[in-house]
């Protein structure tokens, strides 16, 4: 249910993440590795933050709710960008006609005059009952900007808000401070009204300069003992790779070693068959990368709400 | 054959019966036997010469971490989690290897569970050895960083958690669903009623710690319903090594050796429903069910493979991430 890759490091043209790798993102939209039961059909969207574009503090953004490997624009634009910093989402959701397949419901979100962008992969388990009660948590200016009908662009709306005022550019302590309290915030609503079936919440954030990224669920290993499995049940995966730079290196896709290590892919699954050069984060884990003078660093840390 | 530990625990039927039915390979000097990275459906025990296990983390040069001689298993990891090799096994020298494959395995377990039993209890100590080494090596990093420690309020918090025994219909638990359980899939109806009689139901809120550092006796846990989270603790400071979700067993390293000092905590990471099997019911159902507690150790032993994969996990995130500070 919805894939995620995020890049930070030495600008890269697109397609070597996009397209190239064994199990590469547009390969994840029809035949993923990991939950292979549910394709990944309803729409992909980037943001590329490039240093050498006009006014670099705002990304390329490209959405499409038709199926990304079918879109010869989307390849084409892929084989020519190379920005330093990619959020790409693909959508899954279930197969059913209740399901609202647009633009509108794209990620990654990113409102109008806002600099940071977020992804999601996963689901609130009665998110309609819990919906209007978000509200009270998300700053005016924001509320008008929610077009669409998916949990994630409200809890992008929330996150946000938990943000210092106008603050595009957060510290790494404020970054985790907003989602700490954005993921409270689901916990609190969600006991109001007595929801406590497991709901995974992996969030991709980034402005082009950091990546945070969540394994989290709430309620982790709760449903009806005698319920059907669901989708939003299953397995919700954090794997991040770190060195030189990524690209093809003694016959596969990988991450170059060295002394150096400007570059780091956070993603819902490995883009590899192999995955010896990738590290499985486990739940209820935070990860926040930056690049700091041309070293990405990484913090982490237990998630305890 | 110098078996080594073979010879220590096994009969001479056994070993004559593996003998004759459990392959050898021979190896020369630098042929990888097991490429990090590649999928492997086999688990060796070294019978002659020496085996290096190399790794290569996140794209650096090799490091040997490990020179294993005869009667050393390797290969456990991918074999029993069906996952690509986490390092590689490169013959040092001239190496000759006893290869246990699935079907060898299934031949054990449908003719002769108790010397599967015993092979895996082999394999489960060296394991645990592995795990301590990794452990202390753990709380190593962990002494020497500055991540934080747990408040007065959080340890007093869960010295004061505690799980409450409750029967299977407060837990609204039907046999129905307990006879379906996956973790139990190889196990029959009327074997999963027996386990079920033997254990009891626990719930246990958030922040119960269930195995405790220094835990001595032989338990073991399914989780129902919730999560746990299993932990290196030491001078107050965590360093978490996964999360187990609903359906998985986990248990203490003294179920497979008891007298290693080293101890994995298992906390809850939210409100939890648990099946336990204390001591007690784990020495009756050795005495009395032999044929169940070898499906039941089966289960046991991948809990342990899977600690053993987590905690080489850790240590990698340990060397690269600022965690918990």
């Amino acid at each position: 249910m919805c894939r995620i890759l995020s890049y930070l490091g030495k600008p890269i043209v697109v397609e070597e993440l996009l397209y190239k790798p064994d199990n590469s993102s547009i390969k994840q939209s029809y035949h993923p590795l990991y939950m292979s039961h549910l394709l990944n059909l309803a729409g992909l969207g980037i943001a590329a933050w490039d240093h050498a574009s006009h006014d670099p503090s705002l990304p390329y953004l490209y959405k499409t709710q038709h199926l990304p490997f079918y879109d010869e624009n989307l390849r084409n634009l892929a084989a020519k960008i190379s920005p330093h910093c990619l959020l790409a989402h693909l959508r899954g959701v279930t197969y059913n006609d209740k399901q609202i397949v647009s633009m509108q419901n794209v990620h990654p979100f990113m409102f109008a005059g806002a600099k940071i962008a977020l992804a999601h992969n996963g689901a609130l388990f009665d998110f309609q009952k819990m919906k209007y009660d978000l509200l009270e948590y998300i700053r005016p200016d924001y509320k008008h900007f929610i077009h669409g009908t998916t949990d994630s662009e409200w809890i992008y709306a929330v996150f946000l808000s938990q943000l210092p005022n106008s603050s595009d550019n957060p510290a790494t302590e404020d970054i985790v401070n907003a989602i700490t309290e954005t993921l409270k915030i689901l916990q609190r609503v969600r006991q109001k009204h007595n929801i406590t079936i497991n709901s995974p919440v992996n969030l991709f954030i980034t402005n082009g300069d950091f990546i945070a990224a969540t394994r989290f669920v709430l309620d982790y290993g709760w449903q009806s003992f005698e319920a059907p499995q669901l989708a939003h049940f299953s397995y919700h995966s954090l794997w991040y790779t770190y060195g030189e730079s990524y690209g093809f290196y003694d016959n596969e896709y990988k991450m170059k070693g060295g002394k150096a290590k400007n570059s780091i892919i956070i993603a819902s699954e490995p883009l590899t068959d192999d995955t010896t050069t990738w590290v499985e984060l486990p739940e209820y884990t935070l990860i926040v990368a930056r690049l700091e003078k041309g070293e990405v660093k990484i913090i982490s840390q237990d998630i305890n709400i | 054959m110098p078996f080594t530990e073979f010879n220590k625990h096994l009969d001479p039927e056994e070993l004559a019966m593996i003998t004759s039915k459990g392959a050898t390979q021979s190896f020369e000097v630098g042929e990888v036997i097991l490429q990090q990275g590649k999928a492997s459906k086999k688990m060796y025990m070294v019978i002659e010469g020496c085996v290096e296990i190399t790794v290569k983390i996140m794209g650096e040069g090799s490091t040997i971490i490990e020179k294993l001689g005869p009667g050393k298993f390797f290969g456990e990891i991918s074999f029993i989690k069906g996952v690509v090799s986490p390092t590689s096994a490169i013959a040092n020298n001239q190496v000759k290897c006893l290869v246990l494959d699935n079907l060898f395995f299934e031949m054990l377990s449908a003719y002769h569970p108790a010397t599967k039993y015993k092979v895996l209890t082999i394999v489960g100590k060296q394991v645990c050895e592995r795990l301590k080494k990794m452990h202390d090596k753990i709380t190593d990093i962990i002494s020497n960083s500055d991540m934080t420690t747990i408040s007065f309020f959080g340890e007093l918090m869960q010295s004061l958690t505690t799980p409450n025994e409750m029967t299977f219909t407060e837990a609204n638990l039907s046999h129905n669903f307990l006879r379906k359980l996956q973790a139990f899939a190889a196990f029959s109806q009327e074997e999963v009623d027996e386990l079920f009689k033997l254990g009891i139901i626990l719930k246990a809120p958030k922040h119960t710690t269930l195995i405790h550092a220094g835990e001595m006796n032989s338990i073991c846990f399914v989780v129902l319903q919730g999560a746990v989270q299993s932990s290196i603790i030491y001078n107050k400071k965590i360093a978490k090594l996964s999360v187990i979700g609903p359906e998985t067993l986990f248990s203490s390293s003294t179920s497979v050796y008891q007298g290693l000092p080293f101890t994995i905590t298992f906390t809850t990471c939210e409100n939890a429903i648990l099946f336990k099997l204390s001591e007690t019911a784990i020495k009756s159902l050795q005495a009395n069910m032999p044929l169940l507690w070898y499906k039941l150790f089966d289960l046991i032993f991948g809990s342990l493979i899977a600690l053993e994969k987590s905690i080489d996990k850790l240590e990698v995130r340990l060397n690269i991430e600022i965690y918990n500070r």
